[in-house]
């Protein structure tokens, strides 16, 4: 008896066990990989499509023509298929991991049937390998690519310190801190907020005299006087231009072979103005876009479209036409892509996107949009054009002096009595076709102008026309364009985008970090008109843009690339900017807006060691300007294509041969040469150094003004010391040596100050120590 | 088998033991692997897409350095190594359909109504024990014959300079890949910490010439501290490298110790480390003014070497003194050094603008070649000679055998290649007896491309980059090791 | 048969094991292992042995007539239970289901329970003299057979198959190209599938007769036209094209070994074509060679270990310290003239002298210190130590480099002594020596002495004076 008693109970325990096994119970207790755990609710969009995306779409994704074993991946409806090669068999069969052979195939050492194959290079951690298995466990659900789903406003978190909140930003960013047990930073002083906020609205430091009177006021609402302050300022245009600039590869050159001179720049003009009356950015795209379509459309929105016909053009003699046209078409529709949709739409131009449900017929659908200009493609060589003063391919619009004293008035003409600028048209209709690998003499089927259904489908009340698509991209069921320009504009502030890939919102691109507050910012931003201003505004004056940017040693462990925004950013300038600042702090900045771009200081000899011989086209030897014109903002430093400004591209400016939205923050020997030894530097740091010594400030009181203008604070009592004592060294060593001296205050071709040589000299040197402070060209 | 059969082990379930053991270990171990591991939940799964490791050859390299000689402009196969008496016996013949066979032509050509052969107006020799033929504009180069291998079937699928040079620098038509050069730095980082590890000299003939472009040394997406340094003749070799007068080097010390002992003061404030990587920079700076001038100093080269690379070496920017730069720099572990030529274009007047053009590059080229077999750093250096296309076997505007011009022509031109686990002496590839199309061992850019790495050490289909969601390579989706090349 | 309570105990539990391995192997389909069980797997390498031993012993002495103390046979069955569960387990995690594992499998389980059978046959004191030897016997069998997989499992198949010709084999001096370089190629690739038992398309492909027969359309090799055969024109074919071969998921052929089947049959695909038959400028000679000469990489598999952080830490601003390629422990030093030398920076490498494989001093001021810190770099195969002050007393300090190929001396102040030094470097194959205080007989000596070594002295007069005597740019 006893014994049949025992029995059942160890069957019982047996039987128990087993199940424990197959209902994962001991899973909890598995010890090897325990940090890194899996969410409880596995996200198709957030943890399982980036795996399928990297490692299978290539051969079971979107493209047609590579997919093998007849199996779809990214589609719902295929991908639960019963396998054609493998009958009775499927990849996913929800619930049940053993019975799915993408897993199974996922976790095997066979590589016969491994997947990924083992020559594809690619392989599947088991995390995400344990992700999968999950994913199918709880049903293998499918949802739309997260960027294509229109943004919704969730409603707001509620935290747990709500004390901390300043606006419904904070209130995303607390929620996935408190998530992650982290504290946000506290609020960063005033001074640093100022020059903060004068850094991300103007591109500029904020004037000492702004800062006095800012200081002084201590009322409540401080920070937004401070933000109005700065958003009111003509340099705000020039600031939000300056990155415009890269995503309209705008250039004062047409490119490629020789490279000779345009005149785009009255575009250019537009865009400062644009921003600064705060154009809602919907009407700023369709002006773009479509402004020649508009009904009766003005010249100002004729002009606007110069922003298609910013791409470099060739004069290389012999070229063929049609292959160029098409180069320009494709450019283009890749600009529309990656810098207004945030998807790279250049992969669909030879074959069927490997990643992104985006076909051949889709791209050159688009592409049918801007194929109706009537260019002509290369009228000229270089060397003629120069000839006969030809600086814009039609078709082009022509801006008399009298225009753009009226209607045009933005423009800064200077002299010249009328400019011819390159726009768009649709005079020349042509039939678009699918070209086959992308090659202009390989058309195959044709295609009509429509836009990409799966982002959002193209309306049958829209025009078939550059205004239809504008009409598409700014819809407000457009579920790209609000989020990519949000975006970008957070990215602008916090030096990276809640999505990082701020070109790439498809399926490969990288996932937000916070996708409800994306969300929320879009929606708002649609919901607000479009309103540029006001979302800048709203952002900065969220307790989240106004924290600290000090790394706290617990962040340096917990979250070192600042992903959840636990402290503010800080992060190198770019380029233009840090010229502008040592500009604008030595005073020298001379403050003209718009205009025919200038030729600031360069090293010699550039454009001579490249070019194609001292005739062809204008661009072949750099004269530098004189006067006024070498301080102007950088926005207005002369684009040659095909060797741009060094001291940008040092700071990694991009060539503007192409639309490009985001730009590295590298930190280079060659940065530290042309800081300290660029003329336009030193002779920055000698004239700073020639007025304060003429405001009879000297020795120390000198010392700290310096260091006052420059970084918008005073010098503690450390940094105090050593610049002292540094400058007397230098002064020391200057006045036993006066040729030095002179020699060294010589640079420069602004006006010598009449000032004592060796203090000059010795000032001179403090303020570059200064100005080659990671500080000084950090945004804290 | 040797090494071969390593690969095709038959899988078992050893090699999962193994893994088995190693995790238990790991994994009960250390959780700090489990943190590598762990992908990035917010950006994906962040994948370690170069499956070596960087900065490390990925198998034993031949060529530990690349000295590109690139002629811009496209000098003409047929006057430089591609030998076709036919031409001289059909001479004036119209150029057969079934030879051209649809080939498209550019705008220069393509009004063109007939395309009567045109042959050299250089005699042409064969020279050393390899028989090689090499035009008589060459004497020089003759003489290194058995050192270098020709190959006379490259082809591309530019017919325009621009594209077909960016096509040949970063393996697209399309400007904004990273450059050869800047994949290498990538790959293997760089041998001397004060020198660039890819860096370009410019030059000029008086040949009708084409520009060059900051592109053709970008890094395109990879990192900027890839991307190629132009080293130019006279005072400042590279921008902004000299201290301003007045300063002197010792001034200079002094300026950089307040700079970093404030920046120090700012790292430890707010804890950023890139404070700490800025001061490296201006260290690297600062030792870089001095290496750099260093390198380009010439004036220590003795009398012999001055003289075996042609008087002109003490002109700064000429070829000749950029080919002794280029020794110089390779010496001084820079990885990729990048000389353009210009003047290479020729429409017309070909003969005695290929005759100038080559006068400049002969010699120096040649001499380069001996001073690196004389140094033992032939071994492992790789030196590459051509242009970005070949140009047509027609003649290009009116017909004079003397003053002649040849049109671009993608489909077979020569190129040469020595050192750097090359083979001596050899001829590779051939075209039909009208030098216009490749009839033997074709060599498209993407496998020049992968040779070239192989040579490095480098498997390139297994140098990748991925930028847009797309994994990039140099070689793109294509491209063969010429194996037969290979020493 | 005496039954305790202790052993009723032990009863339940052997019981209670076996269901537990039939319930396992009934619902593996179903089971999912957590780590934790799957790791109790990890120690069924560990268990093995102890059943085969017990049981043997058991068997043998059942067998020998004389009985089986209980325990003995109670520990074996358990053993074999445990490791029976845990092999289970270990099975399961592996991934892959192949024949092997498979058998090993069951033959395993199949022991396991009848052990039980045999132990429940004793324990019940039930007794049968067809039973009483049959199980034991059978037993037997199952230990060698299931040893036998697992062992197959473990090591590969051919883990205990006579070496036969077909087994892998170094190249020979002067090998056959079809028996020691072409079929060996088709044995790895493609004899998997055309083998007598299973000749897919009716081809086989374990001998040349196989192949000239060909497929079923014959023309699978046509000598002296390799586009012509049908073999190269599938290995040719894109990888994802039906008819490709190896088929889809099989590891494609390499270009090397495609080359070498092209170049096989365009020489006409014979058996008794010989390396020494080739053609220098034949490029099978070069692909053979190719294959001959082992990889550098295999040499330095025996270096002691070093980490990056070593390199990281032993490497300067003007000493670069990197691997020769990646994962190997063999290490490139490259020292740069920095504003103050100091022979320091080179003997801080004293710890990785092993791992030291080329070395470049070339244009340091260096000395005695070096040249001995150089002295005992034991694996150095590259040594540049050109332009610099050393003299045959420094150099004789090196005394034997065994290892050094390649060496680089001109510029220096060396003399004969070191020449005579060289000599007994038996590996060197480049000397680069112009330009030192050697006189002209010594070396013509060593060149007799040492005919394979390539020695550069100086670009050759001939050459040097055309190009000194005429400068391409005339003077103006």
């Amino acid at each position: 008896m006893k014994q049949k008693v025992l029995l059942v109970a160890i069957l019982v325990v047996l039987a128990g066990l087993l199940y424990g096994f197959t209902s994962g119970f001991f899973n909890e207790t598995s010890d090897d990989y325990a940090d890194f755990r899996i969410p409880d609710q596995v996200d198709y969009n957030f943890h399982i499509k980036p795996i399928l995306s990297d490692n299978c779409y290539t051969c079971h994704g979107p493209d047609a023509n590579k997919r093998k074993a007849g199996l779809r991946l990214d589609l719902e409806e295929t991908a639960f298929l019963e396998l054609s090669e493998s009958p009775g068999n499927y990849a996913l069969v929800p619930g049940k991991p053993a019975k799915s052979l993408l897993y199974q195939h996922l976790i095997t050492d066979d590589p016969n049937i491994m997947m990924p194959p083992p020559d594809s290079k690619l392989s599947v951690n088991s995390y995400e390998k344990r992700l999968i298995k999950k994913w199918i466990e709880q049903g293998a659900k499918f949802e739309k690519h997260w960027a294509y789903i229109p943004p919704k406003k969730k409603e707001i978190p509620l935290t747990q310190t709500p004390n901390w909140r300043q606006n419904e930003i904070d209130a995303f960013i607390l929620e996935k801190l408190e998530n992650h047990s982290l504290s946000p930073s506290e609020k960063a002083s005033k001074a640093t907020l100022i020059r903060r906020i004068s850094l991300d609205l103007t591109g500029l430091p904020p004037q000492p005299e702004q800062v006095k009177s800012l200081m002084a006021n201590t009322s409540t609402e401080t920070m937004s006087k401070v933000i109005d302050t700065f958003l009111a300022s003509p340099a705000y245009g020039e600031r939000m231009t300056q990155s415009w600039l890269d995503v309209a590869r705008y250039a004062d050159s047409h490119g490629y072979q020789d490279d000779s001179y345009r005149t785009m720049w009255p575009w250019r003009d537009w865009v400062i103005h644009a921003f600064n009356r705060n154009m809602p950015y919907d009407e700023f795209l369709t002006w773009q876009l479509a402004g020649d379509l508009l009904p009766g459309a003005s010249k100002e929105q004729i002009l606007a479209t110069g922003f298609n016909r910013n791409h470099p053009i060739t004069q290389e003699g012999g070229i063929i036409q049609e292959e160029y046209r098409t180069n320009y078409v494709l450019d283009r529709t890749n600009t529309l892509g990656k810098g207004i949709l945030g998807i790279t739409l250049e992969c669909a131009r030879c074959h069927d996107h490997k990643y992104d449900a985006i076909s051949q017929q889709d791209y050159f659908e688009l592409f049918a949009f801007f194929n109706q200009v009537n260019e002509k493609g290369i009228q000229m060589d270089a060397v003629q054009a120069a000839r006969q003063k030809f600086f814009a391919d039609p078709p082009y619009m022509e801006i008399t002096a009298e225009e753009t004293k009226e209607v045009l008035s933005f423009i800064n003409m200077k002299e010249v009595p009328k400019i011819k600028v390159m726009v768009m048209n649709d005079s020349a209709p042509k039939t678009t076709y699918i070209l086959n690998r992308g090659e202009y003499d390989q058309p195959t089927d044709s295609v009509n102008p429509n836009a990409p259904a799966r982002i959002f489908p193209f309306s049958d009340t829209m025009p078939k026309n550059r205004l239809g698509l504008a009409q598409w991209i700014t819809h407000k069921d457009n579920p790209l364009t609000a989020r990519v320009f949000v975006n970008r504009i957070w990215g602008m502030l916090f030096g990276r985008g809640l999505v990082e890939t701020s070109e790439d919102f498809g399926v490969q691109g990288s996932l937000p970090s916070h996708p409800e507050l994306l969300d929320w910012l879009a929606a708002d931003f649609m919901e607000s008109g479009w309103d540029i201003k006001k979302l800048v505004k709203k952002i900065m004056l969220s307790a989240t843009y106004q924290q600290k940017s000090d790394l706290r040693p617990d962040l340096k462990k917990s979250d070192s690339e600042n992903i959840l925004l636990a402290r503010a950013p800080r992060f190198r300038m770019e380029g233009e900017m840090i010229r502008d600042y040592i500009l604008a702090s030595s005073g020298l900045l001379n403050t003209e807006i718009g205009g025919p771009s200038v030729k600031p200081y360069q090293p010699l000899g550039l454009w001579e060691e490249t070019n194609a011989g001292g005739k062809r086209g204008i661009l072949t030897k750099y004269v530098p300007d004189s006067g006024e014109d070498l301080y102007r903002r950088s926005l207005y430093t002369f684009w040659k294509r095909t060797l741009p400004p060094p001291s940008m591209t040092i700071f990694d400016a991009p060539t503007r041969d192409f639309c490009e939205v985001r730009r590295q923050k590298t930190n280079t020997p060659l940065q530290a040469l042309a800081l300290q030894n660029d003329i336009q530097v030193l002779e920055a740091a000698r004239v700073m150094a020639q007025r304060t010594l003429l405001k009879n400030k000297e020795g120390d009181e000198a010392v700290r003004e310096i260091f006052r203008r420059i970084l918008v604070r005073p010098p503690k009592e450390e940094e105090f010391s050593t610049l002292q004592r540094y400058y007397k060294d230098a002064l020391d060593a200057y006045l036993n040596n006066t040729e030095d001296a002179e020699q060294l205050v010589a640079v420069g071709e602004y006006e010598q100050l009449n000032t004592d040589p060796a203090k000059t000299a010795a000032l001179m040197l403090t303020a570059q120590v200064i100005y080659n402070l990671d500080e000084t060209i950090t945004k804290e | 088998m040797g090494h071969h059969h390593g690969p095709k082990e038959k899988p078992s379930l050893k090699v999962n033991r193994r893994h088995f053991f190693s995790q238990l270990s790991v994994g009960i171990g250390s959780l700090a692997l489990g943190s590598l591991l762990i992908p990035d939940l917010f950006k994906g799964p962040s994948k370690e897409v170069a499956a070596k490791a960087l900065g490390v050859p990925h198998f034993a390299p031949k060529a530990k350095r690349i000295i590109y000689l690139f002629q811009a402009g496209a000098p003409s196969q047929l006057e430089t190594f591609d030998h076709k008496p036919t031409l001289r016996k059909r001479m004036g013949e119209d150029l057969p359909e079934s030879i051209r066979n649809g080939q498209r032509l550019t705008g220069m050509t393509a009004n063109q109504n007939k395309f009567p052969l045109m042959p050299p107006k250089v005699g042409f020799q064969q020279h050393g024990q390899s028989g090689t033929w090499i035009s008589d504009f060459f004497p020089y180069t003759a003489k290194i014959a058995d050192e270098i291998t020709v190959i006379r079937s490259m082809h591309t699928e530019a017919i325009n300079h621009d594209p077909a040079i960016t096509f040949f620098q970063t393996g697209s038509q399309i400007s904004g890949r990273p450059c050869m050069g800047s994949w290498l730095s990538y790959g293997l980082g760089s041998e001397n910490k004060n020198l660039p590890s890819f860096v370009v000299l410019t030059s000029r003939g008086k040949g009708n010439s084409q520009g060059l472009y900051a592109k053709l040394w970008s890094s395109g997406f990879l990192d900027s501290k890839h991307q190629g340094v132009l080293l130019r003749s006279g005072k400042d070799p590279v921008l902004y490298l000299n201290d301003p007068e007045g300063l002197s080097r010792s001034d200079k010390r002094h300026l950089l110790d307040h700079v970093s002992s404030l920046n120090k003061m700012h790292h430890v404030e707010t804890g950023d480390d890139e404070i700490e990587s800025r001061i490296a920079q201006y260290e690297m700076a600062y030792r870089m003014q001095m290496s750099v001038p260093d390198v380009m100093d010439i004036s220590k080269e003795p009398e012999s070497i001055i003289k075996l690379y042609g008087e002109d070496c003490q002109v700064p920017g000429t070829y000749a003194a950029n080919a002794l730069q280029a020794r110089r720099l390779a010496e001084n572990g820079v990885r990729f050094i990048q000389l353009y030529h210009q003047g290479w274009d020729q429409h017309g007047n070909l003969p005695n603008e290929m005759a100038g053009q080559a006068k400049d590059v002969d010699q120096a080229s040649a001499a380069l070649v001996l001073d690196l077999k004389q140094r033992g750093m032939l071994e492992d250096t790789l030196v590459v000679w051509g242009g970005e296309f070949g140009r047509g076997n027609y003649c290009q505007g009116k017909f004079d055998p003397n003053n002649y011009g040849r049109d671009h022509h993608p489909r077979a031109f020569s190129i040469w290649m020595a050192g750097g686990g090359i083979k001596p002496g050899l001829n590779y590839g051939q075209t039909d007896e009208f030098g216009y199309n490749v009839v033997e061992n074709p060599v498209h850019i993407n496998d020049f491309h992968a040779t070239l790495m192989h040579s490095m050490g480098l498997d390139h289909e297994n140098l990748i980059y991925k930028y847009q969601g797309r994994r990039f390579r140099l070689t793109d989706v294509a491209g063969h090791v010429v194996k037969d090349i290979l020493a | 048969m005496v039954n305790t309570q202790s052993s009723k105990w032990t009863d339940y539990v052997v019981f209670g094991l076996s269901v537990f391995l039939i319930f396992c192997l009934l619902f593996e389909s179903f089971l999912e292992l957590p780590v934790l069980v799957a790791w109790i797997g990890r120690w069924h390498p560990l268990l093995l042995h102890f059943p085969i031993v017990l049981l043997l012993i058991a068997i043998f002495l059942s067998l020998t007539g004389r009985n089986v103390p209980p325990n003995l046979l109670l520990v074996g069955v358990l053993s074999a239970l445990l490791t029976a569960i845990s092999g289970f387990f270990l099975g399961k995690e592996a991934g892959t289901r192949g024949d092997l594992l498979f058998w090993h499998k069951w033959l395993g389980s199949a022991l396991a329970l009848l052990a039980v059978l045999w132990y429940w046959a004793k324990s019940t004191g039930w007794h049968n003299p067809v039973f009483a030897k049959g199980i034991p016997l059978a037993i037997t069998g199952l230990v060698f057979f299931t040893g036998h997989y697992g062992g197959m499992v473990t090591h590969g198949e051919d883990f205990l198959t006579l070496p036969t010709g077909k087994a892998p084999m170094e190249i020979p001096e002067n090998p056959l190209v079809y028996a020691h370089i072409v079929q060996p190629i088709l044995e790895q690739n493609c004899v998997q599938c055309h083998n007598p038992n299973k000749q897919k398309g009716g081809l086989l492909m374990t001998g040349l007769p196989g192949l000239r027969k060909g497929g079923e359309k014959g023309n699978t090799l046509i000598p002296g036209q390799p586009e012509a055969s049908e073999m190269i024109r599938r290995l040719h074919l894109p990888v994802e094209d039906e008819e490709h071969m190896p088929p889809e998921g099989e590891r494609p052929l390499q270009d090397n070994e495609i080359r070498i089947l092209e170049r096989w049959i365009a020489l006409g695909a014979s058996d008794t074509l010989r390396m020494d038959h080739l053609e220098p400028s034949e490029p099978l000679a070069k692909l053979i060679q190719d294959l001959m000469v082992p990889d550098p990489m295999q040499n330095w598999e025996t270096l002691p270990k070093v980490v990056d952080s070593t390199l990281l830490r032993l490497s300067s601003d003007y000493l670069t310290l990197t691997r020769m390629a990646n994962a190997t422990n063999a290490l490139k030093v490259n020292v740069y003239m920095p504003p103050k030398y100091d022979a320091q920076m080179v003997l801080d490498l004293i710890p990785i002298q092993k791992n030291i494989v080329e070395l470049d001093l070339s244009g340091l001021p260096i000395g005695q210190k070096e040249m001995a810190f150089t002295a005992n770099c034991p694996n150095l195969e590259w040594l540049e130590v050109d332009r610099t002050p050393i003299s045959d007393v420094e150099m004789d300090t090196l005394g034997h480099l065994e290892k050094v190929r390649f060496l680089k001396v001109f510029e220096t102040r060396i003399g004969d002594a070191s020449l005579t030094l060289f000599r007994d470097w038996k590996d060197l194959k480049r000397l680069y020596i112009w330009d030192t205080q050697v006189s002209p007989q010594v070396l013509e000596e060593f060149k007799l002495e040492r005919p394979e070594v390539l020695i550069e002295n100086g670009i050759n007069n001939e050459v040097r004076s055309f190009f000194i005597a005429s400068d391409s740019i005339p003077k103006n």
